[in-house]
């Protein structure tokens, strides 16, 4: 109710938004890595990444005004935030108004950030923010039960909102959580990031400019994000999650956090468009989201790109899908009209996780089944190869890879009546493999089927006089591997191959063979 | 009924894909083909090559003309025994063209070394004793003129064992056929070369004969036991200087001390023997020479006892 009530409020302060623009310091912290008995969030640096763009670009921060950290030490967010109130505080001195902005996506837990090893306190951010002499201190903190931030003392309740008629803009602390007290906050892969942090993104490029005067406020901004992240979580496993806004704000006017108007390219939606509109970057991923009411136009200032902006039908029938190209030479129209209309199954978005590449390398055995075959034809051999992998590419956990390997050993080949004769044994393979992965927390178990390129040599130095020989074919056969993920971009490997082989020179034989691998995977892009 | 066309249709694209020449079996029938190291006669390596160097080996008696020429015949016998491997060789040199349970078989294909001419090879296997028995081999290199004609052995061999390395087995280099098909060369002999060996015991042995001169060769019936103490005895002929021939059979030990039974034919057809013995150091120690022949005429020209006669496995006398 709570939340309601100043949703409301702060919605009616939008077209209030103060007329002077206050110069602007933003910290933008993302850290992935919340220490021992946390999970890896896979999305954390990603989130920093895109909110440190938005601030800069359309924020109104000036580039030597940021700072971004990414897996940085707790230490190391607590000089840069220090360090960014010194310069709040001078530029005050000068007579500035000034915003001191913090937004952070990680782990919390236990009432303190967590950025590796070290601790945070919600209380410590909380009043090194109240302490910050800084006319405006605003804290997003994406990160699960950080509602915790707003059960500090001294922070009123949203009815409380001072709107006052005063025309030097507002003063005060304002603290945006992602979850309530006791809720975790999501990422998404479908969307390759946070939840809230991507409405909030998608709302402070103009998702979220209900007024349509070109200038998402504050209030704008959360009441977008507050009402797409409950949207979106409302059916997820993790449960529905809700953001949390406490202020402590006086003065008048609501902050503008980013101005469309300067950015002359973009994206806009007519004031007939309505509905969910996606738009997806060249790679189907989505870069913003915006839930427009008929009635007025949105403008999304999104950077020069080729762009498909895609619309779900409300029957759920079909998808309207274009292609755009923003340049800064004017804003590009999406209208419904001239949207392609295609089936569902042709979505055009990936989803984040998908086309993730990945390379793998390791080292391995392989053995063949039949212990003939081992005396007499293929002994034991150590492989050494490398992969590449490619997840979410062709479905959701669907994963496809092309993989190469050279190896060989040596041995002793038997045959009755004859001496023992030395053997070197050399192999090389390569094949493509797709799999399915099953993701249990830190680790990813796969399974799938492989088909190979297997050429076998062996020769006999210590018996010149007998020919070196060879033996090409196809082996196919299923893969099996579980990944244990050590950080965002690095995992340990374990996999098992078993293949069939068709040996057709002195007999058709059917044999078979594993080939078990240790290595390690390290993904590209982010 | 469709999934059974579907497993026929995999196996057969798994069976095209599949190619090599990876083969055990393969390795087993090369087994029987002897190698060089199967034939190679070796005398203990004291015994100097060059005549040049026999001549001037320095010793209180005499030196041991007879045995300083056993290393230099036995040279051109593996030299000759290098000529018959040459041929065999084909057959290590690329996998076979078709292959059966008890056969393998190469060619036809053009012989690199006589334009016009194609060569085929097979080698069968069978098991006289029974499947549990060691196996035997035939083999047969056969040529003709390019595009027809009737196929020549040029080359016949049977070996009896599992590996040429362990067994016993012979070969026939007919070398009139090869000067009829046009293979031969200006060095090539007449006539034809047989060569036997037997490698499954201790000594093995190895007979080459030739039923005329060729690769410097006499025309002989020469022989080598080589024990695996490398000691052994050699039964050879040469002819010195002045044309008379000799044909000895010497009995060596690993340090190369030995005794030797000769026997010759002067050019003048004047026939006779002598016996030796000599030292590691080729110097002779002991000489039964009636008739002075082994030198030249001077006396006295035997000496010693036999008792300094050294220990050797089949001694000649």
């Amino acid at each position: 109710m709570i939340r309601a009530v100043a949703v409301a409020a702060l919605v009616a302060l939008a077209s209030r938004a103060g007329a002077v623009e206050p110069r602007r310091f933003a910290l933008v912290a993302g850290a992935p890595d919340g220490g021992p008995g946390t999970v890896k969030l896979r999305y954390a640096e990603r989130d920093a990444r895109r909110m440190h763009g938005i601030l800069t670009r359309v924020g109104g921060v000036r580039a030597e005004d940021a700072r971004l950290l990414l897996s940085a030490s707790a230490s190391e967010l607590v000089r840069a935030l220090a360090e960014l109130s010194e310069r709040a505080g001078a530029a005050r001195t000068r007579g500035e108004r000034t915003v001191l902005l913090v937004y952070y996506s990680g782990h919390a837990k236990d009432g303190a950030l967590r950025l590796g090893s070290g601790r945070v306190p919600f209380e410590a951010l909380r009043a090194a923010l109240e302490a910050a002499p800084a006319d405006v201190r605003v804290g997003l903190v994406d990160s699960c039960r950080s509602g915790a931030i707003a059960r500090a003392k001294g922070v009123r309740p949203a009815p409380a909102f001072d709107v006052s008629a005063a025309e030097d803009g507002p003063r005060g602390l304002v603290l945006i959580a992602s979850s309530t007290g006791d809720e975790d906050s999501q990422e998404s892969d479908a969307i390759g990031a946070s939840w809230f942090t991507h409405h909030l993104a998608s709302g402070l490029l103009g998702g979220a400019d209900a007024s349509g005067d070109g200038r998402v406020t504050l209030s704008e901004a959360y009441a977008y994000a507050y009402a797409r992240t409950v949207g979106s979580t409302a059916s997820s496993a993790g449960g529905v999650q809700h953001p949390v806004f406490l202020y402590d704000l006086g003065g008048a006017g609501d902050l503008v956090l980013t101005d469309l108007a300067p950015v002359e390219g973009g994206l806009v939606l007519p004031a007939a468009a309505e509905g969910l509109y996606v738009v997806l970057d060249g790679a189907g991923r989505a870069v913003a989201e915006v839930a427009k009411g008929a009635g007025a136009e949105r403008r999304v200032a999104l950077p020069p790109g080729r762009y498909t902006v895609k619309k779900r039908l409300a029957d759920d029938s079909a998808l309207l899908v274009e292609k755009v190209e923003v340049t800064s030479g004017g804003p590009a129209v999406v209208e419904d009209s001239r949207m392609d209309r295609v089936p569902l199954d042709r979505d055009p978005q990936k989803g984040f996780s998908g086309a993730r590449w990945a390379l793998v390398a390791g080292v391995g055995a392989q053995r063949f089944f039949d212990r003939a075959a081992r005396d007499g034809l293929f002994p034991p051999a150590t492989l050494g190869g490398l992969e590449v992998a490619v997840r979410d590419d062709l479905g959701r956990g669907l994963a496809w890879g092309l993989d190469a390997a050279l190896g060989g050993g040596a041995g002793t080949l038997r045959m009755p009546g004859v001496e023992p004769i030395p053997v070197e044994f050399a192999e090389i393979a390569g094949g493509a493999s797709l799999w399915k992965d099953f993701v249990l927390g830190p680790v990813v178990l796969s399974a799938g089927a492989r088909i190979g390129l297997t050429w076998l040599g062996r020769s006999f130095a210590a018996r010149e006089e007998l020919p070196s020989q060879y033996f090409f074919t196809v082996t196919p056969g299923l893969v099996g591997g579980a990944a244990w993920r050590m950080t965002p971009r690095l995992a340990a490997l374990a996999r098992l191959r078993v293949s069939y082989l068709f040996y057709n020179v002195d007999e058709d034989r059917s044999l078979g063979f594993a080939e078990a691998m240790l290595g390690v995977e390290y993904a590209l892009g982010e | 009924m469709r999934w059974v066309n579907s497993g026929l249709a995999a196996a057969l694209c798994l069976g095209l894909c599949a190619c090599g020449d990876y083969s055990t079996e393969d390795l087993r029938f090369l087994a029987a083909v002897p190698s060089r190291a199967d034939l190679r006669v070796e005398v203990p390596e004291d015994a100097p090559t060059d005549p040049a160097v026999a001549r001037q080996v320095v010793c209180a008696t005499r030196p041991a003309d007879t045995w300083l020429r056993a290393k230099p015949e036995s040279d051109r016998l593996n030299a000759a025994v290098e000529f018959l491997l040459a041929l065999v060789d084909v057959v290590r040199r690329q996998p076979p063209d078709w292959r059966a349970e008890d056969a393998r078989g190469w060619g036809p294909f053009p012989d690199a070394k006589h334009p016009g001419r194609e060569i085929r090879v097979t080698i069968l296997r069978s098991y006289p004793a029974g499947p549990e028995g060691p196996p035997t081999f035939t083999y047969a290199f056969e040529a003709r003129v390019t595009g027809g004609g009737a196929w020549t052995t040029v080359l016949a061999g049977a070996f009896e064992g599992a590996s040429a390395s362990r067994g016993k087995g012979t070969l026939l280099l007919d070398f009139d056929a090869l000067w009829t098909l046009g293979m031969a060369d200006a060095s090539t002999p007449r006539g034809g070369m047989g060569a036997e060996y037997d490698r499954s015991g201790d000594p093995v042995t190895i007979g080459l004969l030739l039923d005329q001169d060729g690769f410097g060769l006499e025309q002989f019936g020469y022989r080598f036991e080589g024990y695996s103490d490398r000691s052994g005895t050699f039964t050879y002929a040469f002819r010195n200087d002045r044309g008379d021939l000799f044909l000895a059979t010497a009995a060596f030990d690993a340090a190369g001390q030995g005794r030797a039974a000769v026997g010759f034919r002067t050019a003048g057809g004047v026939t006779g023997g002598f016996r030796e013995c000599w030292d590691a150091g080729a110097c002779l120690v002991y000489v039964d020479d009636p008739a002075a022949f082994s030198c030249g005429g001077a006396t006295p020209c035997s000496f010693g006892e036999v008792s300094a006669c050294p220990a050797v496995p089949s001694p000649p006398f």
